[in-house]
């Protein structure tokens, strides 16, 4: 009886240690990708705002029919993942201010890491991006041009964004500034405001009120009315106002 | 011995088997007394009527229990979904007219989808449409013929409810049974198109069948049917003309799930148009009276020869013919603290200057820029200048509260004097500017008055503005709501979950205003002068009765900018849309306006502001100024243009993967 005792009890104790040990038999996704989402016409990397842009990934070698999963674009245009799965992938950029553009199929991506570039076609370059300082008041400009200009959709509005760090754009902006004052509302075709190779016809300027010590970082944005309302933006200008006397 | 009592014991227990086995030759497979079944139900009027109640009290009706807005926990009130009380007495907080700049309150974002998915009560109704004709004979060959109009009505009102949200979703109209094979059972979407015309097949039924009986006018007649037919083929023909400009594309779209083509719009418009002439010629009427503010307030409190569809509410302790269980907080919710009046939150919702501005007032700013200065605060609406329908709307300071008699007063503090022009007293929100820091006295409680040299002034009024006390309570928007705030009530029904009266869903000013839109709107589809001419017969009617002054219809109008809406609109157009939003507006109508017109993500793209009536004394000049500042609240709309759709619910798609996502999110 004893004997059988012990026996249970010693089973027992086995089976309840056994959940102190820590042995998973799957390693940690550890596939890594890079690259960058080029401008085609320029050949540099996109103008883009942080984590608005993604590119979207389904991996076939594990369904016919995955869940896809978004990797955001950092602002340079440049993207990073180290933490996938092993596997093959479909990629395709998504949501920014392009022309709709081909999915890549089968990119293979392992431990050692693939590179996988995409080109695109903005809507819209922000180009002459003028900054002027006048006391307290700033005053930006900028003018349009259409890479392809038939068949974009509708212009909707230009406005200036400002931050107090580096990181400039609709997502991350002085939310003082996102108001009707502070904008050139256009809702136009651009037959109604450019040429027919793509020059636009007006500068768009805005003068905002800035405070006196302050740096500021900024650009201006086109919006245009495609599925995600996206923004093509201008380089980003650092600001320095002097401080009051 | 032993043995005779052995033996009686065993005759006992063969009795008893015998009896236990006996018990088998009578069919136990009985109906339990306890349950109300079909043959129960459906075999008399009194049973139908039991059996629609919950489908009424269930419906997708945007009354006082519905919350519009996501923040707040959106959805619709009802008193009797299993496991759920849906009497919120805090709908009045994440109301739709929030969500659409008629007034400020707590909660107006729009985003995101809450899971509307009223399957389950449509297989009731589809069950009460297969089953009723097994009772036939219970009923007059025209009674039954109401009785399923009765339900097509109800069905076309819940899928009305999805389509608007959703764009195109799987058409049920038959009860499925459970056992078939589950890909049979996984229906895809329809087109948003076949869903329009599947509603407007039931509603055509319900109108060509329905009861025309008006004395029960909290049961739908073919009249409520062709008002819900007005509204629906509007929706439908507005979605058809205008979603184009949104701009989204993507499978969804491509599948006809997401919108409709342009030249589809015309069709949907003339269903609305006659449905709007089937009303007009059952007799309905616009309620008027000699004293036009007055007549104005008894529609919503009343009932009047405008009603179609009315939703009534009773308190389980209340005599009365409508003993619902379903109830809610509307007086309470709207109207300030004070004597009489709110008893414990109050100024849920407060009406915004956006839209007291619609309505025919005096002018408040002059050529300089300057405010006008009028002799007293009441000088502002007491004016014949001042449109009664818009006296009738909102609370105004000096006006008395004709329940408890109160006299509000909304004086939101004092200027010593006021030198500037209109902009310098109206900065951002809190932002304090050196003008305002010399001129302006503002007070942190109600009803405060203050020393200034030798003489003491009365700071701001009982019922608000008043920095310290929070955004309810008290008004910081100037005014507060009247409409639909029940004058006749006992007052000890200004409390939380006390107040009954009833919304009335449809009404014929409402036809009245889907009329003049798509009979304008069929004129511009069509090119037919007459049609649009006529439009401004019925907003006459809609004016007279408001008391407003009369505005013609324009046979050369201007085409308003893009700018403004996205696309270009007729001005014409343009009037028929704000007569809508002065007529209607706090009905929960135009936060669904402004989404078929596809106009809010254009109008609300900046963070729009909403903006107060702000009336101050002038002690310089001993005169009263009006001022519209940015709400102190800072309450600013803004509007996704993905969200005109709602994302079908995920636990749905999980369920059934024909579903196809809408596009954009």
């Amino acid at each position: 009886m004893k004997h059988i005792l012990n026996t249970i009890l010693s089973v027992a104790v086995l089976f309840c240690l056994a959940s102190c040990m820590k042995i998973d038999n799957f390693d940690a996704p550890q596939a890594k990708i890079s690259g960058n989402l080029i401008d085609k016409t320029t050949g540099k990397n996109m103008l883009l705002d942080h984590g608005t842009t993604h590119i979207r990934i389904w991996e076939r070698s594990y369904s016919t029919n995955p869940t896809p999963q978004d990797l955001a674009i950092k602002m340079d245009g440049s993207y990073n993942n180290e933490r996938l799965f092993s596997g093959t992938y479909d990629m395709l950029p998504l949501d920014g201010s392009f022309w709709p553009c081909d999915t890549t199929y089968n990119v293979a991506i392992g431990k050692k890491g693939a590179v996988q570039d995409f080109e695109v076609v903005p809507y819209l370059h922000v180009v002459d991006f003028t900054t002027e300082l006048n006391g307290a008041e700033l005053t930006l400009s900028a003018r349009l041009q259409a890479p392809i200009p038939t068949g974009l959709p509708q212009i909707l509005e230009v406005r200036p964004f400002l931050s107090l760090n580096q990181f400039c754009g609709a997502g991350n902006r002085i939310d003082y500034y996102y108001t009707d004052s502070y904008r050139v509302n256009i809702r136009k075709n651009w037959e109604k405001i450019g040429t027919a190779d793509g020059e636009g016809n007006e500068v768009y300027s805005v003068t905002l009120p800035v405070k006196p010590g302050y740096t500021y970082w900024c650009r201006m944005g086109v919006q245009i009315n495609n599925t995600y309302k996206s923004w093509n933006y201008s380089e980003i200008k650092k600001i320095e106002v002097p401080a009051a006397n | 011995m032993m043995t005779e009592v052995m033996k009686k014991v065993y005759t006992y227990i063969i009795l008893a088997a015998a009896l236990i086995c006996g018990a088998s030759c009578n069919s136990l497979d009985l109906e339990p007394k306890g349950v109300l079944d079909e043959s129960t139900l459906l075999n008399s009027e009194f049973g139908v009527k039991k059996y629609l109640a919950g489908i009424y009290n269930d419906s997708p009706i945007e009354d006082f229990l519905y919350k519009a807005s996501n923040q707040g926990g959106v959805g619709y009130g009802h008193s009797n979904s299993a496991g759920q009380q849906g009497n919120w007495w805090e709908a009045l907080k994440s109301y739709s007219s929030t969500s659409s700049a008629e007034t400020a309150g707590r909660h107006g974002d729009l985003s995101g989808a809450w899971g509307y998915w009223p399957y389950g009560r449509i297989r009731d109704i589809n069950n009460f449409l297969e089953k009723l004709p097994n009772y036939k004979e219970n009923f007059t060959e025209q009674r039954f013929a109401e009785l399923m109009a009765e339900g097509r009505f109800l069905r076309a009102l819940y899928y009305f409810g999805m389509v608007k949200r959703y764009g195109g979703v799987p058409i049920i109209d038959k009860v499925l049974d459970p056992t078939t094979p589950l890909e049979e059972l996984r229906v895809p979407r329809d087109t948003e198109y076949d869903c329009w015309k599947f509603i407007y097949a039931d509603l055509k039924y319900a109108m060509d069948n329905g009861s025309k009986d008006r004395s029960d006018s909290y049961r739908a007649n073919a009249y409520a049917a062709a008002a819900l037919m007005a509204k629906a083929m509007l929706y439908a023909g507005s979605v058809a003309k205008y979603h184009g400009y949104v701009g989204i594309s993507g499978e969804a779209t491509d599948k006809g799930l997401m919108g409709m083509d342009a030249d589809l719009a015309k069709e949907f418009f003339k269903y609305a148009y006659d449905a709007c002439k089937f009303v007009k010629d059952g007799g309905y009427t616009l309620h008027t009276g000699a004293n036009k503010e007055l007549a104005y307030t008894q529609i919503f409190i009343e009932a009047t020869a405008e009603d179609i569809f009315v939703k009534h509410y009773g308190l389980p302790n209340v005599v009365s013919p409508w003993n619902t269980q379903l109830y809610h907080s509307y007086d309470d919710m709207v109207l300030p603290k004070g004597t009489g009046m709110s008893q414990s939150v109050g100024c849920a919702i407060q009406p915004s200057w956006e839209l007291i501005s619609l309505y025919d007032h005096p002018a408040l700013i002059d050529e300089d820029n300057k405010p006008i200065r009028f002799e007293s605060l009441e000088a502002f609406w007491n004016t014949p200048e001042m449109e009664p329908r818009c006296r009738a709307n909102f609370f105004f300071s000096g006006m008395t509260e004709p329940l408890s008699g109160t006299v509000l007063d909304f004086q939101y503090g004092l200027y010593t004097e006021y030198p500037g022009t209109v902009a310098d007293g109206c900065p951002e929100t809190n932002v304090e500017t050196e003008y305002t820091e010399k001129y302006r006295i503002r007070e942190e409680s109600p009803g405060k008055k203050r020393k200034i040299g030798d003489v003491e002034y009365k700071v701001n009024g009982l019922h608000g503005y008043a920095k310290g006390v929070g955004d309810e309570g008290y008004s910081y928007m100037g005014t507060t709501v009247r409409k639909y705030v029940d004058y006749n009530a006992d007052p000890s029904t200004r409390a939380l979950n006390q107040s009954w009266h009833p919304f009335k869903v449809f009404r014929y000013g409402e036809v009245l205003m889907n009329y003049a839109e798509a009979a304008y709107e069929l004129g511009l589809e069509t090119g037919n002068e007459d049609l649009k001419k006529e439009a401004f017969d019925y907003i006459a009617q809609i004016r007279e009765r408001a008391g407003a002054k009369a505005h013609a219809y324009n046979p050369n109008p201007e085409m308003l900018d893009a700018e403004l809406y996205g696309y270009e609109l007729d001005e014409n157009l343009q009037f028929i849309r704000e007569e809508r939003k002065r007529e209607l507006c706090l009905e929960n109508q135009s936060e669904w306006d402004q989404r078929r017109w596809r106009i809010a993500h254009t109008v609300y793209a900046s963070n729009y502001m909403i903006h107060t009536l702000s009336g101050y004394y002038v002690i310089a000049e001993g005169k009263y100024i009006y001022l519209n500042e940015a709400n102190p609240f800072g309450r600013e709309l803004h509007y996704d243009s993905r969200w005109y759709y709602e994302q079908i619910p995920g636990g749905e798609i999980n369920k059934n993967p024909m579903l196809i996502r809408n596009d954009g999110y």
